[in-house]
């Protein structure tokens, strides 16, 4: 599994996580012979460290990244990267996660 | 899965936003509004890279320091009218670090609280319940 293909494989194991989403930057995609997936941006893969950039659709976040976690240790337990550690950045939150979220709560 | 492989962090924007929330449901809080350090960083904000497809959860009115893994939350406030402050401010502190806790598992040392206006119009203290 090389640095690609365990960074393919994260993003489709996350995306079975809800409240969660790849941090992609608002940059505009290219056309042309050089295609790339934008999501892979929030991915950083090497054999110390695999960082993911998300940013939060619900919440709250502890399952939810405990959730994530688990699934991506899982991946890579069979993988060069498996001794790596494993970080979860959350760098923003949807205005969604907290107006669906509060709807009920009585402060 | 060894579970010490796995950490997280979560971002000072994410709990701004929360706490932000939360402030602004506490009964007696009209409205956050950033301090002139507030206005400053809004710009940086607003430079920064935006997130495809995101709409950031409002978080003006709030700043955020994490240090070892807790938060200090500092909020700008306008009040309604004639509320108690002190026990207003109490509430809106307990409000946040709850929200803040339950929503993120960040432990919050300390909320601090700046009230920068205290608004009297009538129908707005009539609409909050505060008269």
């Amino acid at each position: 599994m090389n640095r690609g293909e365990a960074t393919d494989l994260i993003l489709e194991r996350l995306a079975t996580v809800s409240g969660l989403r790849p941090a992609v930057p608002a940059i505009q995609r290219k056309s042309g012979a050089l295609r790339w997936d934008l999501d892979s941006l929030a991915v950083d893969v090497d054999t110390e460290l695999v960082e993911i950039r998300l940013v939060a659709t619900e919440l709250p976040l502890p399952p939810r990244l405990r959730a994530a976690g688990a699934e991506v240790a899982e991946l890579l337990a069979e993988s060069p990267y498996r001794d790596a550690r494993i970080r979860l950045v959350v760098t923003d939150i949807d205005g969604a996660a907290i107006t669906d979220t509060r709807r009920d709560r009585v402060l | 899965m060894n579970a010490a492989r796995v950490d997280w962090v979560v971002a000072e924007p994410v709990i701004a936003s929360i706490a932000a929330d939360a402030a602004s449901r506490t009964p007696g809080v009209l409205r956050l509004q950033p301090g002139l350090a507030g206005l400053v960083g809004s710009v940086g904000r607003m430079a920064r890279q935006r997130v495809r497809g995101l709409s950031s959860a409002p978080r003006e009115g709030v700043t955020v320091e994490l240090t070892d893994g807790a938060a200090d939350i500092h909020l700008y406030l306008t009040l309604a009218g004639f509320a108690p402050a002190q026990q207003l401010a109490a509430a809106v502190q307990r409000a946040v670090a709850g929200a803040v806790h339950e929503d993120t598992g960040v432990v919050v040392r300390s909320v601090a609280i700046t009230i920068i206006d205290i608004d009297t119009e009538d129908d707005e203290l009539d609409q909050q319940g505060v008269r």
